[in-house]
């Protein structure tokens, strides 16, 4: 549904990029990941690939259509979710809803299903310049269903909301893709990326790192640890080992023989311990 | 297209009317239009202004005064003095037996025919007037403060057509929401237009309104509508220029107001300048529109002039675009 190859981007025009020489694929019905810092590069991507910032270099595929060659009918199978919460003040939650719903060829879901979808329900009829931070947030990814899109950007969708209501917006994600959206996700938050993505790419200085499913990065670049709470002489000693690592390997089976351990799980590495393994630095 | 056009246009309005601002400037000209409309001579009376020299006695300032105004004037000198005042005085004096008709030039049209008429009539006295000699021709009976006080609040309207459209992008910028309009199938061109409609719109309601205020009901709308339509261009570019250069409506109002310059200057010079004077005001579209709502006022258009004038404020409202054009493109991406 999406394919980029070898994409770079300058602001400047000149040699500083914010994107350098990206190359990734995204198949149907799958949830791709855009993970990385802040400033790594996401929001430019996502800003290339829904033809809102120009082609400079490389090539850009989104459901068939050659960014090259920008045609307004694309809007028409894609939805934007935005980083910034960027909604008319002036207008209601629902009259936002309706004006852009005004602009599809194509039909479009009713606002007010939409904005009970996230919970805006009450609000509708409140100006969006009254809203909170998070409203208008959701708002705004309320916005980006309306034309029940083939392909969807998402630019930190739950970024800055309460854990419940984060919880409804992923649980909505989920369900359109299970209906056979693709969805293209961009975040700084690892607990996002690995609940909701197929596969993430890790994107650091505008550069991607490695492509992969949240699984397969654990097992390659995950030690896989054991963390272990055992009493030895009365005393509670917590310890972790690693399964990779022989000797620790066998620490850990002489320590199951003794029967001693009081508690013991597996331990595995979160995405971003992975990736500041790869990329030195961490998501924050 | 059209769909999203009119909803972009719409939702301007509907935002718009929720800003006290953009309301104030869609009540202000008419507003001002009844104010002024308040000062001018009822309906009827007369406006026409005779200064008349002492010598000719008593019985032609007598008749006179049954038509307009007279002044009773001591020399030749002291008429001409008065006529070449502003305002619109017909002199007369005698050379000899001969009637001598005193004129600024600038004078309503005909001026010197109907009181060439007016004098044989009072020569031949005793009947009716004849009615060749139209009194109720328009141009006789309009006062200069609802001719020229239209005209400028037309001007204005057109001015203020593009301060809409001015708040319009302001806001759209200041919220981001350009960026999710780009993100549907609205295309630059349906965007551009969009955001434009309100700057035609809301001047032909405005001058509409002003002028039948000014009670000027029989002019050719169809010309006024062209004229407005010409004029409202160099409003809407206007407006786009200072939409996307202002951050935020209090720095649009500031740029804005620097319009009202040359449009004032335009009609102030359009108004007192003698005609010799006028093409040094031939840069300016907003004399062009002067000059034309002038004609439709004074009921001497003519398709031709109309046209004329029409094509002279797109040629610089054209001029104007292409200076602009790329700082707009640049503005709106
Ligand atoms: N409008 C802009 N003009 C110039 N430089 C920009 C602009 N937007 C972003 N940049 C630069 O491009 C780089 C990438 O920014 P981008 O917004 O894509 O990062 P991001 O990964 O989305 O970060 P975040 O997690 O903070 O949203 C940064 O160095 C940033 O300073
Ligand atoms: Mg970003």
């Amino acid at each position: 549904m999406i394919k980029v190859n070898g994409l770079w981007h300058s602001y400047s025009k000149d040699n500083i990029y914010a994107v350098k020489n990206v190359t990734f694929g995204v198949e149907k019905g799958e949830i791709f990941g855009f993970l990385g810092p802040s400033g790594a590069g996401k929001s430019t991507t996502q800003g290339i690939l829904t033809g809102l910032l120009p082609l400079q270099k490389g090539e850009v595929y989104v459901g068939g259509y050659d960014l090259k060659k920008p045609c307004d009918d694309m809007f028409n199978i894609i939805g934007v979710s935005f980083e910034q919460p960027n909604v008319y003040g002036k207008l209601t939650a629902v009259e936002n809803l309706e004006f852009f719903a005004r602009l599809y060829d194509v039909p479009v879901n009713d606002p007010m299903h939409l904005l009970k979808m996230v919970g805006l329900e009450n609000d509708a009829k409140k100006k969006a310049s009254e809203f909170s931070k998070g409203m208008k947030q959701r708002l705004v990814f309320a916005r980006s269903m309306l034309n029940n899109p083939e392909i969807w950007f998402l630019d930190e969708p739950t970024a800055g909301l309460d854990p419940a209501t984060a919880g409804r917006i992923k649980e909505i994600i989920r369900d359109r893709n299970k209906k056979g959206t693709t969805i293209f996700l961009t975040t700084h938050n690892m607990y996002v990326a690995d609940e909701l993505c197929d596969r993430v790419a890790f994107i650091n200085d505008g550069e991607i790192v490695l492509i992969d499913s949240p699984r397969n990065l654990k097992l390659k670049y995950g030690d896989r640890l054991v963390e272990v709470e055992y009493r030895e002489e009365g005393e509670l000693i917590k310890e972790t080992f690693s399964i990779t690592d022989d000797n620790e390997r066998q620490k850990l089976t002489r320590l199951i023989a003794s029967g001693n351990i009081e508690t013991m799980h597996t331990k595995e590495a979160t995405l971003e311990e992975i990736f500041i393994k790869v990329t030195g630095r961490g998501l924050k | 297209m059209l769909k999203r056009i009119v909803a972009i246009a719409a939702r301007d309005l509907k935002s718009g009317m929720r800003d006290f601002m953009v309301v104030y400037i869609i009540i202000a000209p008419i507003l001002l239009a009844y104010v002024l409309s308040l000062f001018v001579p009822s309906a009827g009376a007369a406006t026409l202004q005779f200064a008349v020299d002492k010598k000719l006695g008593n019985d032609i300032v007598d008749y006179l005064s049954q038509l307009g105004n007279v002044e009773v004037m001591k020399d030749a000198d002291s008429i001409k003095n008065r006529v070449m005042q502003s305002d619109d005085v017909v002199g007369i004096t005698k050379d000899g037996t001969k009637y001598e008709i005193i004129l600024e030039g600038n004078e309503t049209e005909n001026t010197d025919i109907v009181t060439k008429q007016i004098l044989m009539h009072f020569e031949g006295a005793g009947s009716e007037l004849p009615v060749e000699i139209k009194f109720s021709d328009i141009g006789w009976r309009i006062s200069p403060l609802a001719q020229y006080g239209a005209i400028t609040l037309v001007i204005m309207t057109t001015v203020l057509g593009g301060m809409m459209i001015s708040f319009g992008i302001v806001e759209e910028k200041q919220s981001g929401t350009i960026g999710a309009v780009y993100a549907s199938p609205v295309g630059r061109i349906e965007f551009v237009t969009g955001k434009s409609i309100l700057g035609f719109i809301i001047p032909i309601a405005q001058s509409i309104a002003v002028m039948m205020i000014f009670r000027f009901t029989d002019v050719n709308f169809a010309m006024l509508l062209l004229v407005i339509l010409c004029s409202s261009l160099i409003g809407i570019l206007i407006g786009f220029v200072i939409g996307v250069i202002a951050n935020d409506q209090i720095s649009a109002v500031s740029s804005m107001k620097m319009t009202f310059l040359p449009a004032a200057a335009s009609v102030i010079g359009a108004i007192l300048l003698p005609s010799r004077w006028l093409p040094v005001l031939y840069w300016s579209p907003f004399y062009w529109t002067f000059a034309a709502i002038n004609d439709l006022i004074l009921k001497r258009e003519t398709w031709a002039n109309t046209l004329t004038y029409c094509g002279a404020i797109l040629l610089l409202t054209l001029f104007a675009f292409l200076l602009f054009k790329k700082r707009i493109k640049t503005g709106l991406a």
